[in-house]
């Protein structure tokens, strides 16, 4: 009695569960109905859809599951881009953040901008790499004009500090002169001392830049 | 080589004179030279083609050497620790040419790469991106191959002449079911896999490829995949560009030199040519790089994020090499 039991308890695991790797056997309809509309999802629905779709990707006994939870994951995660492109989705909200960082351990990168310019700028100077920011501003007319206007004010100042200019407040604009040459190294020692941690592709010290 | 033709030198040496020796050792090193260089020419055609003021560098590998035996070139796509890979990889391969490939997020460190991309079976990004058109699967039998790249903005019902429906052509950017159905593709037949911007299609018109010319900055070099044919074989060309252009018209030029010059084009493929930039080419003596003097540290093999690498099996022919 027991031996037949085990059996027919066999036959229907394989019947209802054991079924092939691959889509065979499986109503491809029934995943129609995941790849629908999320327009009206918040990101609170995205991240319970998300849950879910962990839950049912994680089934291993049931393959079906694994399969529905794949595509469902794919589908949220189009949806979400497609959230962000229209401007439907907050990238820099703290939620947004939370969930894209889920998709992320599951190796969905959603969310992948062009690294901006500014961004770039302040980590090769970071990274201390001054003669590539210098090809950089040779092969950029905006940023070529913009190291003349600030070479020539440094010029007008090195006049100034070298007593070839006569201002009416000297000693007003020395003291700012000062003040800001001061500051500058300051701020350039504190920068190369911490943006290893603090510059990263899409934030300069916590502040989203994308 | 080198080391037998001094090896069969020193022992006739020891019976003539030593003027002789030295004439033969000289003669012996030229015909070395000259064999190993004409290995390289074998598997690797570098040549300069122009196309109006154009002028472009190609590497050109062909999937028959001398009419035989197909596949002896193979294709591996490095990514995550690419430099380690690459090290092991030329331990026990014949290198032949390295460049950089598909684009990452990559800044300060390794980044992620963008797009679709996996190594081996092993995914580093599920997430397709929306813009690129291009997804390059590495043919693990040779050279890349027509069938195992997808113009991602070919939906299945127009897939032309290809055979709609098989798994070469499934299109994860725009299907979700085609999305599962690629993944365990990829991770069954551990494949790699890496997503660009396929900047000419055969499936599509001209008029459709080149509509736009101007899209993006002009303020860098190019490089693109070529995959062709000539003579009915099939060929992947890596061209190089030093000249500072829009993506989109260079491309154009490509197509329109490699046409002019007998080839039928089947995909154009745009390779990185950011702060990654590198092409390392083997010269008959050694991998040279071709790109030594970049003005950033990141533009070095050691730093790059991915890599595609051409190679042979090894050959006992070019025990001297050196990576420059």
């Amino acid at each position: 009695m027991k031996i037949l039991s085990t059996s027919l308890l066999i036959l229907f695991q394989l019947f209802v569960f054991g079924q092939k790797s691959d889509l065979n056997g499986l109503d491809l309809n029934s995943l129609i109905t995941i790849n629908k509309n999320y327009e009206y999802y918040s990101i609170d629905d995205y991240s319970k859809a998300f849950d879910s779709a962990i839950v049912l990707k994680s089934d291993k006994i049931n393959f079906k599951n694994n399969i529905i939870g794949n595509v469902t994951l794919s589908a949220l995660a189009k949806s979400i881009i497609d959230g962000i492109d229209n401007n439907r989705i907050n990238v820099n909200s703290k939620e947004t953040i939370s969930l894209l960082s889920k998709f992320r351990a599951h190796k969905y990168f959603i969310y992948q901008p062009e690294v901006n310019k500014t961004i770039k700028f302040f980590g090769y100077m970071c990274l201390g790499e001054y003669a590539h920011l210098y090809s950089i501003i040779g092969n950029n007319k905006s940023l070529l004009v913009i190291t003349i206007i600030c070479g020539l004010v440094l010029a007008v100042i090195l006049l100034h500090v070298f007593g070839k200019i006569q201002w009416r407040f000297k000693n007003f604009l020395n003291k700012i002169i000062l003040v800001l040459f001061v500051l500058s190294i300051v701020l350039f020692i504190g920068f190369k001392s911490t943006c290893d941690c603090n510059v990263s592709e899409y934030s300069f010290y916590g502040i989203p830049v994308n | 080589m080198i080391l037998n033709t001094i090896n069969l030198t020193m022992s006739y040496c020891n019976r003539t004179p030593k003027i002789f020796c030295v004439l033969i050792f000289l003669f012996s090193i030229l015909i070395g030279k000259s064999f190993a260089q004409s290995n390289i020419d074998d598997v690797l055609q570098k040549k300069y083609l122009f196309y109006g003021e154009a002028k472009f560098q190609l590497y050109e590998f062909r999937a028959k050497q001398n009419g035989k035996e197909e596949g002896k070139i193979k294709i591996k796509y490095l990514v995550k620790d690419a430099y380690q890979k690459f090290v092991e990889l030329n331990k026990n391969k014949k290198i032949l040419l390295v460049t950089a490939a598909s684009f990452t997020s990559a800044f300060f460190n390794n980044g992620t790469p963008i797009g679709i991309c996996a190594y081996e079976g092993e995914f580093l990004n599920k997430m397709p991106n929306q813009t690129m058109d291009g997804l390059v699967v590495i043919n693990p039998n040779g050279l890349f191959d027509i069938n195992y790249v997808s113009d991602l903005d070919i939906v299945k019902k127009e897939c032309g002449n290809l055979t709609c429906n098989h798994r070469f052509h499934l299109n994860p950017r725009e299907n979700v079911l085609d999305s599962y159905y690629f993944y365990d593709w990829i991770q069954k037949e551990k494949l790699s896999v890496f997503q660009t911007q396929l900047v000419y299609s055969h499936l599509k018109t001209k008029d459709e490829n080149f509509k736009n010319l101007s899209v993006g900055v002009n303020s860098k070099r190019r490089r693109f995949l070529v995959l062709a044919k000539k003579d009915n074989e099939l060929r992947n060309i890596i061209v190089n560009s030093e000249k500072h252009d829009y993506v989109m018209k260079a491309s154009k030029d490509v197509y329109e030199m490699l046409t002019d010059n007998g080839y039928v084009v089947d995909f154009i493929l745009n390779l990185d040519t950011g702060s990654k930039n590198l092409l390392h080419v083997h010269n008959g003596k050694y991998l040279e790089n071709l790109r030594p003097n970049t003005t950033t540290k990141l533009a070095r093999i050691e730093r790059a994020s991915n890599l595609i690498v051409f190679y042979t099996e090894n050959n006992t022919t070019y025990n001297e090499d050196t990576i420059n």
